[in-house]
């Protein structure tokens, strides 16, 4: 699923593996949903939107939109 | 485990779940050692049966401290190359030992044995997915 995750992760100055420690994920997992390799759980999703104060849809883009 | 950092504690929890393997290993041999086989098996059995279970519970807090994505990743792996490693297996003991030798019935028996496993653990998964249907 396509995303702007690394885009807000640099806004924020903070590097994959600096993200990852905070929100508790391994840095593998950041970056395989940075590439767009892999779609994490909602529970994740929502994690990851809170941490960055943006609603989901912002920072996982709806493509049956 | 609260104050740690999120590496430290998946460290931890791997060399729990690491340690947990190791000494299970040991003290399935010790315990098997204590009788010849299939001597004592009321009693050998269960506890062989205690001493693999506690090594799965020692493995708990790795899977409960990775993600979702590495746990699908786990997942997979484990379902397509364990798979695939055992098929290998059996069919290179069938094609160097023979169909009915011990390697080869042995193998097959733990194929057998990991798919009656499955089952086992798909239908739990079903039975706890369940809802009335509208």
């Amino acid at each position: 699923m396509k995303n702007v995750l690394r885009e807000l992760r640099k806004a924020r100055g903070l590097s994959q593996a600096e993200l990852a420690e905070t929100i508790e994920v391994s840095r593998q997992t950041i970056i395989a949903i940075e590439a767009d390799k892999y779609d994490p759980s909602l529970p994740m999703a929502y994690r990851l939107a809170a941490f960055f104060a943006v609603p989901v849809e912002d920072l996982f883009l709806n493509p049956w939109r | 485990m609260s104050g740690l950092n999120y590496k430290t504690k998946i460290q931890l929890a791997h060399g729990l779940a690491a340690g947990g393997a190791i000494v299970t290993g040991l003290a399935a041999a010790r315990i098997a050692q204590a009788s010849a086989p299939g001597e004592n098996l009321g009693l050998i059995l269960p506890l062989l049966l205690i001493v693999a279970g506690l090594g799965c519970v020692s493995t708990l807090p790795w899977w409960r401290s990775i993600d979702d994505v590495q746990r699908q990743g786990h997942l997979v792996s484990w379902f397509w190359g364990s798979m695939a490693g055992a098929w290998v297996l059996i069919m290179a003991f069938v094609a160097v030992f023979g169909r009915t030798s011990d390697l080869a019935r042995g193998a097959g028996a733990l194929y057998v044995a990991q798919g009656v496993g499955f089952c086992c653990a798909y239908l739990i998964w079903r039975w706890r997915g369940r809802d009335s249907g509208e």
